[in-house]
């Protein structure tokens, strides 16, 4: 009897003691960033992770060269946007980042100021393949401190250019888009496209880089002004950027309720759509359709009506992502070395040549265009990156969460465009809460 | 007799009352650690203005419940969850008690059916909501194809939230009806051979005894399904697409405290989100308590 009840003392003793130290492990690592073998300590090797699948082959080639020049083994992951954030997050408040991964221009801010990535000055110091003036300035300062610390190194760019499927256009008697349209030429041809079940394109509200962005720009217009303190929704000029979109969406486009069901992507893969704005990073997905597509440059418009694209008057939004480090790796001069071999010019040409997306070093892109030439002709996503054409870096702030609330927002004023107007100038005040909710 | 005992226990009783807690002593902690921790953290933080990655918090007092009350979001949220529970409590139990009568008599295939009705019970929920995602879709979905139309089924802002609530009642009937089967066969069959003898039609027989000696298994389900229609989440998470037109006008609290927490980072806002539906279902439930006394029959 009595040695029953010991035993049964000692399994409950032994159960509880399990259920503490298993919580216990994770209560230990929640303190941040102050344990020293944070990270991934446990295995050996490098662990990447990014959020976009069709990279993952490219990248992971030009991860296992690294791998065979130092010896070390690099394990490439891929969890998509919506969870690659979630994770992150998770990671930074739990202490398990992975080692190397990408940052994007919504939450660099964020990250370099809870100094959660690795900072970079000294490893750039010190390595003859890095030199920051290499790579386009805006996407530099989107992952460098104000005070000058570098946490991220430019991976890519993207820009904006016009698709169109040649098939459909034959099929209703319309000329093909030019390098010379302007958002004026977009839309008739997208009325004539529409009918019948077939649309002139089809871009929800949540695609802002590739669609309504540009056209405010080009009409002289503005998301955020420099200093992010104020919205430019309520912009004269960018509501009338706007206005002029609403018509496209209200007669060249399915209704609202549709796009939202149905993806426009699949909409113009598949034939309903007939012209699609597209960021070049889009282009790896677009070889698994076998679709009779042209590629010309993105609208302009036409400000001061004289029928020529004049500075100023075409615009591409851009974005670029940069390769950080956690700052807590076990490995940080691996991790260092490998950004760096992803960086430089070799690695840059590499990942250009493999048709992975466009380079973030200057002019090792026409290696991407050349990739692509037996399919497409790409060359209009360089076309804006010359001449007085203008690239805009990708609206940011801090936070950016007004980037996510207008796709919301918008949802009404693309379903009623007559609304756009007042839509625009309700998300300004809006966007001007939250700005003014970052600030503290 | 509990007072007696209180007042004096005797050695074997204490020592029995002491081995009593140690074997439920792992009960206990798991709950403490895994439940009344994280509530306890949650209201902590629905305190606070909190900091980027969980750090540099800072204490705001009632400021967020000032603020979420006055948030018309929340209370359409509310709205909207209120209205999938009406839709999927009362549907998914009648049709559920219905299915468990007529399955509950001798006949051919019996398990067969059974087994069919429980299956989108074995379903991960996330896979359900796609499928009924697809069947939805205004363009290339089966149910427009059949009936040869373009109903916007998820995407009419004043009726996306009875399409929702439907595959919400598809379901749970599974889960519904075998708790009814169980109930339905603890009543004894004198009942029904003495009604039978003295005329009762099939009907009445329901009424009369099926209906109120069911009730306490009726009030269980009643109860248990009203507190996770109200927590509604995966189901509309995965249906309704984030630019849907009826997004607004379905989303429920626990999405908006997901878009808050997870999306926004604003965690001091979404632990109070989810501290006011908490509330919300403490009041449900004392008041579903109180009528309990009234309603439900206990033989």
């Amino acid at each position: 009897m009595r040695l029953k009840r010991t035993m049964a003392a000692l399994l409950t003793a032994a159960m509880g003691l399990t259920m503490l130290t298993a919580c216990g492990g994770s209560g230990g690592s929640s303190g941040g960033n102050s344990g020293s073998g944070g990270g991934s300590g446990s295995s050996d090797a490098l662990q990447v992770t990014i959020w976009d699948s069709t990279q993952l082959e490219g990248i992971r080639s030009i991860c296992n060269e690294w791998s065979e020049e130092s010896g070390v083994d690099v394990q490439v992951e891929v969890v998509n946007w919506d969870n690659y954030w979630t994770l992150l997050e998770a990671g930074a408040s739990g202490g398990q980042m992975p080692d190397v991964f990408w940052m994007h221009s919504n939450n660099s801010q964020r990250y370099m100021d809870a100094e959660l990535l690795l900072n970079l000055n000294d490893y750039i110091d010190a390595d003859d393949s890095i030199d920051m003036a290499n790579y386009y300035q805006d996407i530099v300062d989107l992952y460098t401190q104000d005070d000058g610390t570098h946490y991220a190194i430019p991976k890519d760019y993207d820009t904006i250019a016009l698709w169109y499927n040649k098939d459909m256009f034959d099929a209703a008697g319309v000329e093909y888009p030019t390098n010379d349209w302007t958002w004026e030429d977009l839309y008739e041809a997208g009325k004539a496209l529409t009918g019948d079940g077939k649309y002139g394109l089809a871009m929800d509200t949540d695609l802002n880089q590739e669609s309504y962005y540009n056209i405010v720009y080009s009409y002289g217009g503005y998301i955020i002004n420099d200093e992010k303190t104020e919205s430019g929704w309520d912009d004269p000029k960018t509501i009338e950027a706007m206005e002029m979109w609403g018509q496209i969406v209200g007669d060249c486009m399915p209704q609202q309720s549709m796009m939202a069901e149905a993806g426009e992507i699949d909409m113009f893969t598949s034939g309903v759509a007939a012209m699609q704005l597209m960021g070049s990073w889009r282009v790896a997905a677009m070889q698994e359709y076998d679709l009779n597509c042209g590629v010309v440059n993105i609208p302009y418009h036409d400000a001061n009506g004289n029928g020529q694209c004049d500075a100023g008057e075409r615009v591409s939004i851009y974005n670029g992502l940069g390769w950080a480090a956690s700052a807590n790796t076990s490995m940080p001069d691996e991790a260092y070395s490998l950004i760096s071999y992803l960086c430089s010019e070799e690695g840059q040409t590499k990942q250009a040549e493999l048709g992975v997306t466009m380079s973030a070093y200057m002019g090792t892109s026409d290696a991407w265009v050349d990739a692509r030439a037996d399919q497409w002709d790409l060359s209009a996503y360089l076309n804006v990156t010359t001449g007085d054409d203008l690239l805009v870096i990708f609206p940011y702030s801090r936070a950016s969460i007004w980037t996510e609330n207008a796709k919301q927002e918008l949802v009404p004023a693309f379903n009623d465009p007559s609304t756009m107007a007042d839509t625009c100038k309700a998300m300004a005040v809006s966007m001007e809460k939250e700005l003014e909710l970052e600030k503290k | 007799m509990t007072k007696a005992k209180k007042a004096k226990m005797t050695p074997a009783q204490r020592n029995e009352a002491v081995w009593g807690l140690v074997f439920v002593a792992p009960a206990i902690l798991g709950l403490i650690i895994l439940n009344f921790w994280p509530i306890g953290n949650t209201i902590w933080q629905s305190l606070h203005r909190t900091g980027d990655f969980g750090l540099g918090n800072t204490f705001v007092g009632l400021d967020n419940y000032v603020n979420v009350c006055g948030d018309s979001e929340f209370w359409q949220s509310m709205l909207n969850t209120i209205k999938y529970a009406i839709i999927e409590v009362p549907f998914s139990i009648v049709i559920a008690l219905i299915l468990a009568v007529f399955l509950n008599r001798k006949m051919k295939f019996r398990s067969g059916y059974r087994t069919i009705f429980f299956l989108p019970m074995v379903a991960a929920p996330a896979a359900v909501a796609m499928v009924w995602k697809w069947l939805y879709n205004q363009q290339y979905g089966l149910l427009n194809q059949i009936f040869d139309a373009s109903i916007a089924w998820i995407s009419n802002p004043a009726t996306a939230w009875i399409s929702v609530g439907i595959i919400g009642v598809w379901s749970i009937i599974g889960y519904n009806m075998v708790l009814f089967i169980g109930g339905l066969q603890e009543i004894p069959h004198d009942y029904y051979e003495a009604a039978d003898i003295d005329g009762a039609t099939g009907i009445r027989q329901f009424f009369s005894i099926t209906v109120p000696l069911l009730s306490p298994t009726t009030f269980f389900i009643v109860q248990t399904r009203i507190i996770s229609a109200l927590q509604v989440f995966d189901l509309i998470y995965m249906v309704m697409d984030r630019t849907n037109v009826a997004f607004s006008k379905v989303q429920s609290v626990v999405m908006l405290f997901y878009e808050y927490t997870f999306t926004n980072d604003n965690k001091g806002y979404g632990s109070t989100l989810v501290v006011m539906l908490l509330i919300f279902i403490l009041i449900i439930t004392v008041v579903l308590q109180k009528l309990e006394k009234k309603f439900v029959f206990y033989n």
